[in-house]
Parts: structure tokens; sequence; C-alpha cells
């Protein structure tokens, strides 16, 4: 099959978007936290080819750091 | 990121594609969707974790993009609601044996009511993030469609509870999907024979290859009525002979229910060697403590009985007989031979039940798993080999290997492959000498004394002793420390590494710690964790541990237990 090619009997998963319950008033910052506890469930990063644990991020921007939890996966 | 994920995903609003070029930052809240369209359905992006889980985690994104970012087309704004895998034939990625497995589950639902059920254990798998499905023939084509038979490589799955297949209304439909587009796939099919009447194994039989997982459980209708509750007693009692007839290779399962009696177990193992099945499975029953009022009392001593049942019926029986988990019998790592397959050339060889192999073609064996594999490669490559055996304290060889004769069939057919694996020899599975040597591997790196710890299970400890022992393991000057994870998430009788899962051992760990002694790494074996993401049956990640411990933790390569 050609990729990109559409069938258009093809059965079709689909998933629905959840607006994510109010977590902070920066919903930027809440997407990109999310984003990386989700990552951090299934993969690592590295620094000379060794895992590196992290536990947090800091957006340039401000002083604070946004905490890194392991809430997710189940 | 965001164009290559949209190209595996498309936008829709109300089940309709949504074309996006574009999003702006939103402000204030987004409106409210309008609802949803009332015959759309959704997948759950968690079923999809074990296969793929970039799917939850993209899905999550995009759900959170929605909330941040207006999406737009030509500038304007348009309405999203949900997104939905696109550009099918890259997704088709993932290895599965066969078409059939990579349909699965085929339904969730079952026609049975089994007192042992294991469902009951994890709350009909609400613990495990499963929801109830049926495969419908317009999923399956298209899983077929995007089949890469040569590659044997299909869609991501859903990970589910598997009900009674043939319980699904288009289970035929199905399955002629399934064998149009992979051909020479041998199929496993798992049934409580519920549904197996004389034209439906009639009609099966035009899907060979294939091979029936039978749940038989007793052939005595009294008393398989009273532990299953099938739709069907008659049925599942006369499916064996049905599937003889129809020349369908099956395997027998016995969950040992203590409410069967040994009597009955003993003469169903014989009726299922009557009607010439593969194997025999005989499983020890187990409990959660989410189902801890299912189990009766006197548990650890009818596992005994089970076991020297099956001990003693193995000699008087042709067929196979597997017992699990297999460490409740097998007390020494020993590799002696369990059982024969039927016709096989090992049973043509003259070998026999508690040979022990030494070496399989000069190489040393220590271990069951270690001989079964050896064999298995043997097989599949054609390759005749060379086993030393000993049996009653003199040593002896064999030699076996497929027949090259002029007029020989090739081989090995699927019908060996089925019937007659590891050129006919049958052992429960055991230690794999491999883990440990893994581990030796990595203790020789340093000279300086490693505190480590080694986890086990309460059945596999005395092999893993044993086997340390022969081999000196662990070197000399490291603190390796044996120690045994308490199943403290599902609790009950469960004793098997296959099942932990990561919050056993985070607890364990954890409780370590606070002795005042400090590992340096943890050996952990691997088999409680499913693909290649590494994440136990709750769908958490391994990774937890290190993080939630801070010590580093090594996963030992090991078979999983439970096939």
């Amino acid at each position: 099959m050609e990729d990109g090619q559409r069938q258009e009997d093809d059965y079709v998963w689909r998933f629905s978007l959840e607006a994510p319950a109010g977590e902070s008033d920066d919903p930027l910052a809440d997407m990109i936290r999310s984003f990386m506890e989700g990552f951090l469930m299934i993969g690592s990063f590295t620094r000379n080819g060794k895992d590196v644990h992290v536990d947090g991020l800091r957006l340039s921007d401000r002083k604070g750091i946004i905490a890194l939890t392991m809430k997710k996966g189940g | 990121m965001m164009s290559q994920a949209l190209g595996l995903f498309a936008f829709e609003h109300h089940g309709e594609p949504v074309e996006v070029d574009g999003m702006r930052l939103r402000r204030g809240r987004p409106p409210a969707s309008g609802g949803r369209g009332p015959r759309i359905r959704y997948e759950a992006p968690r079923t999809f974790r074990h296969s793929e889980p970039r799917i939850e985690l993209l899905v999550d994104l995009f759900g959170r993009m929605a909330a941040a970012f207006e999406f737009c087309r030509g500038g304007q704004p348009v309405q999203v609601d949900a997104v939905r895998l696109a550009n099918l034939e890259r997704w088709a990625r993932y290895p599965y044996d066969d078409l059939l497995s990579n349909f699965s589950p085929i339904t969730t639902a079952c026609s049975a009511r089994c007192v042992f059920c294991y469902r009951k254990g994890s709350l009909d798998g609400k613990l495990l993030g499963m929801s109830a499905r049926t495969l419908r023939p317009l999923e399956a084509a298209t899983r077929a469609r995007y089949w890469r038979d040569a590659e044997r490589r299909g869609l991501p799955v859903h990970r589910a509870d598997l009900g009674e297949a043939f319980s699904n209304r288009w289970f035929f439909d199905i399955l002629e999907i399934a064998r149009r587009a992979d051909p020479g796939g041998v199929f496993t099919l798992t049934t409580n024979g519920d549904f197996l009447d004389r034209p439906t194994i009639r009609r099966l039989a035009a899907f060979k290859p294939l091979v029936i997982a039978l749940s038989i459980n007793s052939t005595d209708t009294v008393r398989r009525a009273a532990v299953m509750r099938p739709r069907s007693v008659d049925n599942g009692v006369r499916a064996p002979a049905l599937l003889r007839e129809a020349g369908i290779p099956f395997v027998g399962s016995i969950v040992a229910d203590q409410r069967l009696g040994l009597a009955d177990i003993d003469r169903t193992i014989r009726d299922l060697d009557e009607h010439e099945a593969v194997k025999v499975r005989v499983l020890l029953p187990g409990y959660t403590k989410y189902s801890a009022r299912e189990a009766l009392p006197g548990l650890d001593e009818w596992w005994n009985e089970v076991a020297a049942l099956v001990s003693h019926v193995r000699r008087s029986v042709e067929v196979p007989v597997h017992l699990g988990p297999a460490f409740v019998l097998d007390r020494d790592v020993t590799p002696v031979i369990d059982g024969l397959y039927r016709d096989s050339i090992a049973r043509k060889a003259g070998l026999r039940i508690g040979d022990a192999v030494l070496d399989v073609d000069g190489r040393e064996v220590f271990t069951k798993t270690d001989v079964i594999r050896l064999l298995e490669k043997a097989q599949a490559a054609a390759k005749a080999c060379r086993l030393r055996i000993r049996r009653d304290g003199s040593a002896f060889s064999v030699v076996l290997g497929p027949d090259h004769g002029p007029d020989a069939p090739a081989f090995p057919s699927a019908d060996d492959t089925i019937r007659r694996p590891a050129y006919g020899i049958f052992m429960n599975q055991g230690l794999e000498i491999d883990g440990l040597a893994w581990i030796n591997r990595y203790l020789a790196r340093y000279r300086r004394g490693i505190r480590a710890l080694l986890f086990s299970t309460p059945l596999a400890l005395p092999h893993v002793q044993q086997l340390a022992a022969r081999f000196r393991a662990f070197g000399d000057g490291h603190d390796v420390r044996l120690t045994i994870a308490p199943h403290e998430f599902w609790g009950g009788n469960i004793k098997i590494g296959d099942l932990h899962v990561v919050s056993d051992y985070v607890r364990h760990i954890k409780r370590v710690l606070r002795t005042g002694w400090r590992p340096d790494v943890a050996f952990i074996p691997a088999s409680f964790l499913s693909g290649r993401w590494g994440l136990d049956m709750t769908g958490v990640s391994s990774r937890r541990i290190e993080r939630e411990t801070g010590v580093r933790i090594l996963l030992v390569p090991v078979t999983r237990i439970m096939e």
C-alpha cells in the first residue's frame, strides 16, 4: 500500500481528546510537564551514552523548578 | 515533532475528519464541544500501552494542546474533539507470530463462569486497565490489509482479557479474513469448548494449520458443570474426540481446582491421552487477595498432591503432561526428560521419561530451558543433533534428526512444529543459566566488592542456589544477597515472579534500605515485564523502581514461566 494512501473503508481507531482538569494557571507549562512525565515512563535522557535521572525541569523565563512526578503509568 | 505526529494522527470533530494547518494560542478556556456524536466509539489509549505507549502519550499531549491552543484551517479556527490513527501503513510495524494474534482479543466476553476464573483476581481486568471489547469484521479486515506477511508485522493491539473466541458472532468471518491474509500462520485458538459441536469442528478443519488450546478442566460432565458453569457441558466433553477425528491438534488444560478431586484430574489426563491430545497442561490454582473467598483451605498441601499425581501419571500415559508452575515438582535443576511427544523422533530413538540430558552436540547443558532451546533451534534448521544421556548411572549417546531420504517429507512441517516440538522431547520449563551468566559477566567487570541484591521467588530460589553453587557464581569479593519480594499487589497465594509488579519491588527495596544496607545494584529477573517497553502487567514502567528507590536496577533476561 502506498504511503499516505487512505482506504475509505478502513476501520477508524479514534481517541477522544479530554480537556485536562485545571492543574495550574499556565496550561503551556502543564503541557510540557505532562509530556515530560509521560516520556520518562518510556524513556530517559542520556549523557555520554549513560542514563541521566532528572526529577524536574526549569523554564528559562522563571526561577522555580517544575517537579516531574511518577504519577503516570498506572 | 508536531508535524511528524500529524503524519500519524488526524484530527476530527464529531467523527468527521477535520483539516488543520495551524494553531494559535487560545484566549480563555476552550468552548464546550457541543457533546459527542451518539454512536461514535472511542478507544481507550491505555489499552495500547503495552504495544505502543506513545499513542497514550501523544493523545494526552493533543488533549492538552486543544486546551491551550485553537486549531486553525486557512487562518480560521476549527473545532476538534478527537484524533484518529492516520496513515495506517506507518503503524504496521509491530511483530506478531501470526495475523490472528494481531486480531487479539477476538472477544473479551466468556460463555462460562468458572469458579476459579483469574478475572475475579483482577477485578474483571480493571486492575490491569483492560476493558470489554469484541472484534468486528471491519477491524479484522483493516488489520489484515496492513499485515506485512513476509515480515510478520501488523498494527498495534489492544491489551485485554481473552474471552471465548467462538462466542463472537462473526468468528468464522474473522478467521477467514485472517487465513486469507496469512496463509501459513499457525493459529492458536483458546476455547472452553462451549461451541465445539461437530459442524463447528468440521468447519474449523478448513483453517489449518491451527492448534486448539482446550480449557477442558474435566471430562466428567457433572464435575465440569460444577466448576465451569459452561453454556454447554456436552460440547466441551465431546470436543477431544471430535478434534482428533478432524485431525485438529489440541492441548488440553486443567486448572486443578480442589473441587475436582485427584481422581477426576487423573481420569481427565487419561481421557485426553486416549484422544491423542498433543499435550496436557495441569495448572495449579491461584488466587489473589481480591478473590480470596474463592480459595479453599489446605491449598499448599493440595499443590503437592497434584504435583505428585502429575509425576506418577506421566509414566503411564503417552501424552506429555505439563505442570505449572513447574518448580513445584522440580526441586533439582538437572534437565531430565518429563515426557515424549507422540510419534516423535525422540520417542522412536528410545528415550524415556527420567533420562537426564548431559550435553547437546558436545555443549554441556544445565537446565531444561537450555536443552529445549537448543533442540527447537536444531529442529527449525532441520539439523541433526547428538545428545549425551545418563540413565540408571550409565551414559550413552543418541542422534536426533530428520530423515533426509529421497522420499522424506519436508521437515519440519507445521504439524511437526505443533505436535512434536524439540524433536519430541518435553521438559517442564526450568531456570535459564544465561541469567546467572549475565550477572557474573557484570560482576566480573568490577574489582572491588559490589553490594548486590538478587531477586528470586520462593519456587525458583532452590534452583538459583543450586546453580550459583555449581558455578561459583557471583565471583569472589562481592556481597550478593538473594531476596524475595512479597506479592503485595496481588496477595493471596501468588508465588511466581512473572506476576510481580513494579510496586512490589519498590516496597521491598525500600524495606532493605531501611535496614541500613545499601546495595549498589539490584538484579531483577525481567520476566515480570512484557513487550519491548519494559512495562509490568499493570502498565507501569520498570524505570519507576530505580527512580523511587535510587538503587540501580539491572533487569536479568529470563524466560517467562507463564506460557
